[in-house]
């Protein structure tokens, strides 16, 4: 990048707030996953005029700018996929207000979601949605991929926490959406717009968003069963059956037994397993629990086992978040995460569908997930080295993705397109919708200056 | 310069194990103060890949990120992957000194400071230590191992537990040509010479035919726990932290507190006490066991904050820094001090406490007061003016 430029984004964010060093550009380069960028500056704005002058420069120059929270993407969502700038909101990292009258909140967009919730516990007050990576991801982040977790389920994503927005357009307008009311239908809803447009549209540098108090007790337990489809089917059951649960997760066999090496764990031998929680007032807990043991011991459950403790809920839960880390213990070089979601009647033919899809490519492809919601995992694993056997991990990730769309579903559920899975977006997206949200991207970045080259296939790849 | 690390197939193993999920984020401590990545876990595991693959060449940035990591393993848990991030930095100043292209000039000095001085910080024994030594006898089963920092700074808390011992009638000595454990010259990569200074520690124990070893400095406890089993496998000893014999004693009631102690207290976890030793419930039982008002921090036990123990040589102000973002838990906190077990962390808190507190006090000298082996609070090392 040329030197005027640097000195210029130096006058903009202090010599302290900007880097040019090998470095930094490889580390902000990445994201979790694969998918690698060439960052030629990494700038860590302070301020939303800081966010609007670097925005304005770069869309005089055309130069790309790639928003960054915690870098947690699943997707290769902020990686600089082109030469460009790295945004970076880690130092924009307040809490700015805490209204608890109103229940809400307005922070920064580089607070972490754990920070956030740290800070409301004492008032008996959280953010519900939860993506595994809460200790560490940002609300902005969060709310610019419309992110979930485990308790989803119950609580929702992002986007139904969300009041309104402090945005920056790549144009260089600072604009504030939405409203600190708990219902509005004044205009259009570009808070909406914004959640999950997976820093396409605008750079987000505030965040106010709903609060909750927390629950008066939780409670977990596990069920053990013969395949995963009738973990599928136990769960469906427990949707619908008017038990609320605050998450159902699944683990499939494989899982399960990567887990319990990796941990040194000890679960039954079984085919599937579900961990089941329920929040709320205690003798509603402890009903539903009871009815929801009940409906997975009709289904075949083989075991059924209430958590004695807190520890060993905590226990359970941190085996469910070490699942995708366990996967090393297979041996394979790389691994395609998915996030297809479908309706939740489809998630036992789904996850029958994705055991014939394994068998039939010879593919190793571990699965567990939100199953509640019908936000499934399926890792694909393969070796690059082995051509044959990455061309089945292909052709297997293919058919996943037709399948949940065929069964009604959706490509991602919480971890949006980023890089990763911009291909399969046609899929699920007719050209006619494409074009129209093509429109509304070039109306607010008509330089197609930030995070290009994201969610929509590239003319190659279609 | 040209460095390409080499690492074995377990350590191999252990970084290609980091996703880079970012989960780290939320506690490293220099990551925390720096808010760049580079300086977190995370960055620091890419950064090495990066060296191993021949994609970056090693330079001063890739240097100081290398020598920042406090190791104090606070990552590690946090880390879904369970990733042993410090058994590769460590590994990677190993492979630097090798390669003679590390550690840094000021660790060097302090290393001289060892050989030629046998103590890191190349000190007389104050003479009131010195006296305490000569006082006691030439052999014992039971030796204190006293460490360089409560040796040569902070001598009141060697000589309490001196006095402790002594009035549970515990019959102990020292090692009088004491050296350098070894463990800090192990977390700057240099592993042959400290394996070296723990073989001279092993030929004193083994002359003296100690069977019990009793440190101050969680770090020493460390070196011999551990690292002496491996060394010298025939020397079968006994070792333990001086928190474990006095929550013993307390709990025995060998020892009993004849005064209340009349502050409210936060205990500070030092990483080597307590994420590596996992000794984090003998202190606390001391406190409680002492009648002792205390508070925990928001952070504590598994995720105390680190002081930045290991990095204050040359990286002073990033020290004060992470020990300014702990002192802001402790005032929020509002205690009137901070207690602790180690003699790195308590010089590096006393260094930095803010004057809102009374002070940071070590775990013995506490003990030493409410027994009234220390006659008067304004006796205790860490009160503040």
């Amino acid at each position: 990048m040329d030197q005027r430029y640097i000195d210029e984004l130096t006058r903009i964010v202090g010599a302290e707030n900007i880097s040019t060093e090998i470095l930094e550009l490889e580390v902000y380069s990445r994201d979790p996953t694969v998918v690698k960028g060439k960052a030629e500056v990494v700038v860590w704005p302070k301020s939303p005029e800081d966010v609007a002058e670097i925005l304005r420069l770069a869309n005089k120059i055309k130069k790309p700018v790639y928003p960054r929270g915690a870098g947690s993407s699943l997707c290769g969502g902020p990686v600089p996929v082109k030469p460009g700038i790295v945004l970076c909101m880690e130092r924009m990292n307040r809490i700015l207000e805490i209204d608890i009258e109103n229940l809400q909140f307005l922070a920064e967009a580089g607070v972490s979601i754990r920070e956030i919730n740290d800070t409301l516990k004492p008032h008996n007050l959280f953010i519900p949605p939860d993506p595994a990576s809460e200790v560490s991801c940002t609300i902005g982040g969060c709310v610019a991929n419309n992110a979930g977790g485990i308790h989803a389920v119950k609580y929702g994503t992002f986007r139904d926490w969300v009041l309104g927005l402090e945005i920056v357009l790549p144009t260089g307008e600072i604009i504030t959406t939405g409203t600190r009311t708990r219902k509005s239908v004044s205009g259009y809803d570009l808070t909406g717009l914004i959640t999950g447009s997976e820093g396409t549209l605008a750079v987000i540098t505030k965040v106010r968003a709903k609060l909750t108090p927390l629950p008066e007790s939780k409670m977990v337990m596990t069920a053990f069963f013969n395949n995963p489809e009738e973990a599928g089917k136990a769960s469906f059951k427990i949707m619908v059956g008017n038990l609320n649960p605050s998450a159902i997760e699944l683990l499939d066999k494989t899982t399960m037994d990567t887990i319990s090496q990796y941990l040194r764990m000890k679960f039954p031998p079984a085919g599937a397993m579900l961990i089941i929680e329920f929040d709320g007032p205690i003798k509603e807990v402890t009903d539903r629990l009871s009815k929801a043991e009940t409906i997975c011991k009709d289904d075949g459950a083989i075991e059924v086992k209430v958590s004695e403790s807190e520890e060993e809920s905590l226990k359970l839960w941190n085996a469910r978040k070490t699942a995708f880390q366990s996967l090393a213990i297979l041996g394979k070089a790389s691994i395609l995460i998915e996030d297809i979601t479908v309706p939740i009647s489809k998630v036992p033919e789904m996850l029958k569908r994705i055991h014939e899809i394994s068998e039939r490519h010879d593919t190793l492809i571990p699965t567990f997930g939100h199953v509640g919601d019908g936000n499934l995992h399926p890792h694909v694993l393969y070796d690059e080295e082995n051509s044959d056997e990455y061309v089945r991990a292909m052709k297997a990730t293919d058919e996943i993705f037709r399948t949940a769309i065929e069964l009604g579903g959706t490509i991602s559920g919480e971890h949006g397109v980023g890089v990763l899975k911009r291909k399969f977006f046609p899929l699920e997206h007719k050209a006619e919708e494409t074009m129209l949200m093509k429109r509304i991207k070039s109306l607010f970045d008509p330089n197609n200056i930030l995070n290009p080259d994201k969610i929509f296939p590239l003319e190659a790849e279609t | 310069m040209i460095f390409k690390p080499t690492f074995s197939k377990e350590i191999n193993y252990e970084l290609n194990k980091c996703f880079r999920c970012s989960f780290c984020r939320s506690q490293c401590p220099v990551y925390q103060s720096k808010l760049n990545e580079t300086w977190n876990a995370r960055g620091r595991m890419l950064m090495i890949q990066l060296l191993r693959n021949g994609t970056i060449t090693l330079d001063n940035n890739v240097l100081e990120r290398i020598y920042t990591c406090a190791l104090c393993k606070s990552c590690e848990e946090i880390c879904p992957g369970l990733v042993k991030v410090t058994d590769i930095v460590r590994d990677t100043r190993r492979q630097l000194a090798e390669a003679k292209l590390g550690p840094l000039p000021e660790h060097m000095q302090m290393f001289e400071n060892i050989s030629k001085t046998g103590n890191v910080l190349s000190k007389q024994r104050p003479p009131e230590l010195q006296e305490a030594i000569d006082n006691l006898p030439q052999r014992s089963e039971t030796i204190v191992f006293m460490g360089c920092v409560a040796q040569y700074v902070y001598p009141k808390q060697l000589i309490t537990l001196f006095k402790i011992m002594r009035k549970v009638g515990l019959e102990f000595t020292v090692l009088k040509d004491e050296t350098c454990c070894g463990n800090f010259l192990n977390e700057l990569g240099l592993k042959d010479e400290s394996l070296k200074a723990l073989a001279e520690n092993a030929e004193r124990l083994r002359r003296l035919r100690v069977k019990k070893i009793i440190t101050l400095c969680p770090m020493c406890y460390n070196t011999f726990k551990h690292d002496l089993q491996e060394l010298a496998p025939d020397l079968k000893v006994d070792v333990q932290h001086s928190t474990q014999f006095l929550e013993e004693v307390l709990r025995g009631q060998v020892l009993k507190p004849t005064r209340p102690l009349n502050m409210k207290l936060t205990y500070k976890d030092p990483c080597h006490l307590g994420r590596y030793a996992k000794i984090y419930d003998e202190p606390r039982n001391i406190l409680r066991l002492i009648g002792a008002e205390t508070v925990e921090l928001e952070r504590s036990r598994e995720f105390s904050r680190c002081c930045g123990g290991t990095i204050r040589v040359p990286y002073s102000d990033l020290r004060n820094s992470l020990c300014n973002r702990f002192f802001e838990d402790v005032l929020k906190s509002k205690v009137d001090g901070v207690v602790t077990a180690c003699p790195s962390c308590f010089h590096n808190l006393y260094s930095t406490a803010p004057y809102e507190i009374r002070g940071v006090f070590d775990i013995v000298e506490i003990v030493g007061y409410v027994t009234g082996i220390i006659d008067r609070l304004e006796d205790l090392t860490g009160l503040l003016e």
